[in-house]
């Protein structure tokens, strides 16, 4: 009864004041929106990869894999029957089904696990399914509904079944059907083995020579790639959290201080600290609930809004499939209520422990909002200090992505830190120089009213300098990557036969009709206990003259073309700690000295070059179908014409440097969408956070004012320095945002970007960028302040002067 | 007996030392009757008055009210006591500014757990609020505040009223229909009053009157 009479007091002040409740939900809906909007992006894409990999049993399953990386013929998992291993033969591969690739799972359902047969013939949507339908031409397919729209057109196939436990982009099939569709016959990728082996089997290393026993993963490959990816999205919806915190924190301290009169009454009336205290909190936690309610499903929306855009970039950057619409997932609701209520519980931790500590007989009048003493500025500044100096040793002595993190963490934290007291000795030192008394009054008043500013200013911070740091290192992506394309596709047609047989008659097509023919010939195997590829690479003045080579030996391309040396990525080394000079061992008896490392943006994994003839000699089976082909640009579009009219190629298989460049940059300025939408919503953020600040701040400050007004000094020019006043503070802010922006962007580049993707980025600068972000903090700010300006402007004589009768 | 104050000492730490600001001062109230406490500015009235109403701590002595020792009550008893038995009306009004009129006179009777509407209403009438129930104090006269406060202090039937100098800010025309009220008010609930001021005039027309000096009773 105590506690809800309290309540309803409490309440009360919001009813008087709903501008001041409305900036409280809508700061913790944003910020509970931005980042259960990452979480619900990062779960989808998550569910996608367990699907995908749960669809094999790859993660409680032991494999047996070919040592080097390729397929095995049928008769070793005879071979291995008799040897007394329990083992089931899976194929897998990729096909063509318009402009995807669609994963294709071939299994042996007699002997497949109990789990992955029943998988296969668990009824779906479609008619009832039946071993005998399965195993029997012409077979059937299981298969998403998204998947199994996308093969509508294509010829051939056996029957689809429509399940839903199938991920996207993957299909499962009977593995004779596989073979089919893959042109791979008597071939097996792996074999997975079964559970309860025989104890008397014989030892792999006589059952099976030349396979490898790989270990159920804890987690999916794909999983394991796109970490990276999700990490940073984390990372900006956190700081996005960070920057709504800041509104909550100021309105919660503002309402403390607005209310202080009635704490003291409500103590005086009988109510006890606890009662005062635990009102509070359902009041806190009301409205967390409320917010946290509103920002869950504003981060649906942002969710559903960017999830294409970074199922494309998934799709693009690593082959990974995820689902492009949201479903609804309650452990991120739960999560973004938990996230609100603990966000909340931060942003509110200080008043209440000031609540809870009140004395009784306090003073009833508020402080100027979230007022700081000098020595709690002291001590922000020493923890600005200790932050500033954690991040120069995880510079020095860390490694590791958590550690880059760390590292952007403490940069940006500690900066915001210091901020105020950085302003009050820039404002002192103004207020020194001053000459008229009224320029002495606007500095020395400015600098009051830092502590209220001051975290409206420390978000404001945060928000400029993720914008410089991100858009610093997307735009020196940007750059490097174009260059690196233009060197990277070399030829001027890129071209894929449908077998065999139509390729060789290409090649002999070409010889007389092109400058050069490339053949583009790979293989998949593991490099440093990743997939990687190994390409091989012909002994062409293309490659000798364009390739591009970040570290090189001298007689590089000789080597290589000989048979003597490899190159391998920048990603490879970097990870693997390799260099030029250093062998590198591609399987037993196969090791090779690196003699060029080159770039490869846009792909996480592991590569590997070598020469033609090393490639076909290691694989003979090796996929030929491939080609680049060089010929003056001018006459490169009639040349296609001609080809695609001989040999009948479709637009996928046949394709003009241009055309791959403006994909290649698609996917690039797509995977980069989604850090824009954040980096523009958290800027919005932080101006909320100006504006809210702004406008309370302008109910507090007729004490100051009136004076100054009463000495002479009319509304209007009182408005246009208050005005003045909040560009100084942006124009300051945008300064200091300048240097720890560059620092910040230095340390994606260098840090995260390495340890991430595994890549190493030059840094350019873009003063352009800088200018343009500054006039819109600018303009942000100038909105932000021109209500309460506009107010004061019009505010009447008698509410000034009520600051000298003491009625107020 | 009502209220019994047992040689009270109270000292504050300053950077000097302790300044000690009551020492030893007794005190004895009975119900229904109305003591004025005076003295100068710093003599102890307001450090006393907080005291005996349990919003601070004494260093020695005892305070009795209505027979419960204050010195043995926890903070939170001596909550409970305050919403129980005391009624504190403040120079400053006090009122929550985001509740009108006819909230914050019933306010503290709800807490108290015995609000009497009639009761309310009558008080809002003699106290002439009848009118400006739906107001904000922030519309209101120092003087009409002044009125909700007392209206407020006296709907929880509080069995002591204890008042800072309640018309400290008001006019002297003004103060007197707000005295006149609060004394008539006061009587007729029963009440037991200790009303600290500056006026000699005041004082008067009290049952009873206190003088400090220098944190003794003089």
């Amino acid at each position: 009864m105590t506690i809800r009479i309290a309540l309803l007091a409490l309440l009360s002040h919001w009813r008087k004041k709903p501008g001041q409740l409305l900036t409280l939900i809508i700061g913790l809906s944003l910020a509970t929106a931005l980042w259960s909007g990452v979480q619900a992006i990062n779960a989808e894409a998550r569910a996608s990869y367990a699907r995908a990999s749960a669809i094999l049993g790859e993660n409680n399953l032991a494999s047996l894999v070919p040592v080097d990386g390729s397929t095995l013929p049928l008769a070793t998992f005879i071979r291995l029957q008799k040897s007394g291993w329990r083992t089931s033969p899976v194929l897998e591969g990729r096909m063509r089904a318009g402009s995807r690739s669609i994963r294709v799972i071939g299994i042996e359902p007699l002997t497949a696990p109990a789990g992955l047969a029943g998988r296969a013939m668990e009824a779906g949507n479609g008619p009832a399914l039946n071993l005998s339908a399965f195993l029997t031409r012409p077979g059937q397919i299981r298969a998403s509904q998204k998947t199994a729209d996308l093969l509508t057109d294509l010829p051939d196939l056996p029957p689809m079944i429509v399940s839903e436990q199938m991920s996207d982009g993957a299909l499962l099939t009977d593995i004779g059907v596989a073979e089919r569709l893959l042109k791979k016959s008597g071939r097996i990728s792996r074999l997975l083995v079964l559970p309860g082996q025989r104890v008397d089997r014989l030892p792999l290393s006589e059952a099976g020579p030349g396979l490898k026993l790989v270990e159920p993963q804890t987690e999916s490959d794909v999983s394991k790639l796109t970490d990276s990816f999700h990490l940073n999205l984390t990372a900006f919806g956190l700081l996005s959290f960070v920057v709504g915190l800041f509104i909550v924190h100021g309105t919660v301290g503002l309402a403390f201080e607005q209310r202080r009169g009635m704490f003291r009454t409500l103590r005086t009336m009988g109510l006890s600290a606890r009662h005062l205290t635990v009102a509070m909190v359902i009041e806190l936690l009301g409205f967390a609930l409320l917010a946290g309610s509103i920002g869950v499903t504003l981060g649906y929306v942002i969710a559903a809004s960017l999830l294409p855009g970074v199922a494309a970039t998934l799709r693009g950057l690593y082959g990974a499939e995820v689902a492009g619409a949201l479903t609804f997932r309650f452990e991120w609701w739960a999560a973004g209520l938990v996230i609100a209520l603990l966000g909340t519980a931060i942003a509110a931790a200080g008043s209440l422990l000031r609540l809870w500590r009140l004395p009784i007989l306090a003073s009833a009048q508020p402080r100027a909002w979230a007022m700081i003493s000098g020595s709690a500025m002291k001590l922000q500044a020493i923890a600005a200090l200790v932050l500033l100096l954690l991040m120069a040793m995880l510079i020095g002595f860390g490694s590791g992505l958590v550690v880059s993190f760390a590292v952007l963490g403490s940069m940006l934290l500690g900066a915001s830190l210091a901020l105020p007291g950085l302003f009050s000795m820039v404002l002192w030192l103004g207020q020194r120089m001053a000459r008229t008394p009224l320029a002495q009054w606007f500095w020395a008043d400015t600098r009051q009213q830092m502590p209220g500013l001051s975290l409206a200013l420390m978000a404001l911070l945060l928000a400029l300098s993720a914008n410089i740091g991100v858009s610093t290192m997307v735009g020196s992506f940007r750059t490097t990557f174009t260059a690196w394309l233009d060197q990277r596709l070399a030829s001027e047609i890129y071209v894929t036969a449908r077998d065999e047989k139509q390729a060789e008659r290409l090649r002999a097509w070409l010889e007389t009709r092109s400058d050069a023919v490339l053949p583009i010939w790979s293989v998949k195997l593991d490099l440093a206990g990743q997939p990687g590829q190994l390409f091989g690479i012909a002994d062409h003045a293309t490659y000798r003259e364009k390739w591009p080579l970040i570290e090189k030996q001298s007689g590089v391309w000789d080597d290589v073309a000989g048979g003597a040396a490899v190159l391998v990525n920048e990603q490879l080394s970097i990870r693997e700690q390799v260099r030029t000079g250093d062998l590198l061992t591609l399987a037993p008896g196969r090791s090779l000295r690196i003699a060029g490392i080159y770039s490869d943006y846009g792909n996480p994994a592991p590569q590997v070059m070598v020469s033609l003839a090393l490639l076909t000699k290691w694989y003979p089976e090796v996929s030929r179908l491939r080609y680049g082909v060089r010929i003056e640009p001018a006459k490169a579009p009639a040349l296609i014409s001609e080809i695609r009219e001989e040999f009948q190629l479709d637009e996928r298989s046949l394709v003009e440097q241009a055309t791959i460049k403006a994909f290649s940059v698609r996917v690039f300025e797509q995977t980069f969408a989604v850090t824009d939408a954040l980096n523009v919503l958290t800027l919005a953020i932080a101006g909320f956070a100006i504006f809210t600040s702004l406008l309370t701040l302008a109910t507090m400050r007729l004490p100051q004012l009136a004076p100054v007004w009463a000495m002479g000094l009319t509304r209007r020019k009182i408005a246009v320095m208050e005005l003045l006043r909040a560009l100084l503070l942006a124009v300051l802010t945008a300064l200091v945002a300048l240097p720890v922006g560059l620092a910040l962007a230095w340390a994606l580049l260098a840090l995260v970007n390495v340890e991430a993707f595994g890549w190493r980025l030059p840094m350019n600068l873009f003063p352009a960028d800088w200018f343009r972000l500054g006039l819109f903090a600018l303009l942000a700010t100038l909105l932000a302040a021109a209500i309460p300006a506009w107010r004061l402007s019009r505010i009447a004589p008698a509410e000034l002067v009520k600051v000298f009768t003491n009625e107020r | 007996m009502l209220l019994n104050a047992s040689n009270v000492e109270k000292s504050f730490e300053t950077q000097d030392g302790p300044l000690p600001v009551l020492r030893g001062v007794d005190l004895q109230l009975r119900a229904g009757r109305k003591m004025a406490l005076t003295g100068e500015s710093g003599s102890g009235k307001s450090t006393l008055l907080h005291l005996i109403g349990g919003l601070d701590h004494f260093d020695a002595g005892s305070i009795e009210i209505d027979g419960e020792s204050l010195g043995d009550l926890s903070d939170q008893e001596r909550a409970q006591l305050r919403r129980d038995k005391i009624g504190v009306v403040f120079q400053q009004f006090n009122l929550i500014p985001s509740l009108n009129v006819i909230d914050n006179l019933r306010f503290h009777a709800r807490l108290a757990g015995r609000e009497d509407r009639v009761w309310v209403d009558n008080l809002a009438t003699r106290l002439g609020l009848a009118d400006m129930l739906r107001r904000y104090p922030e519309q209101l006269s120092g003087g009409q505040q002044q009125r909700v406060a007392i209206g407020r202090t006296l709907a929880a039937r509080p069995k002591l009223v204890l008042a800072d100098e309640p018309t400290g800010n008001l006019d002297e025309e003004t103060s007197d229909t707000v005295i006149d009220l609060m004394l008539q008010l006061v009587e007729e609930s029963g009440a037991g009053l200790l009303l600290v001021t500056h006026s000699m005039r005041l004082a008067k027309r009290m049952d009873e009157h206190l003088h400090l000096r220098a944190g003794r009773v003089a």
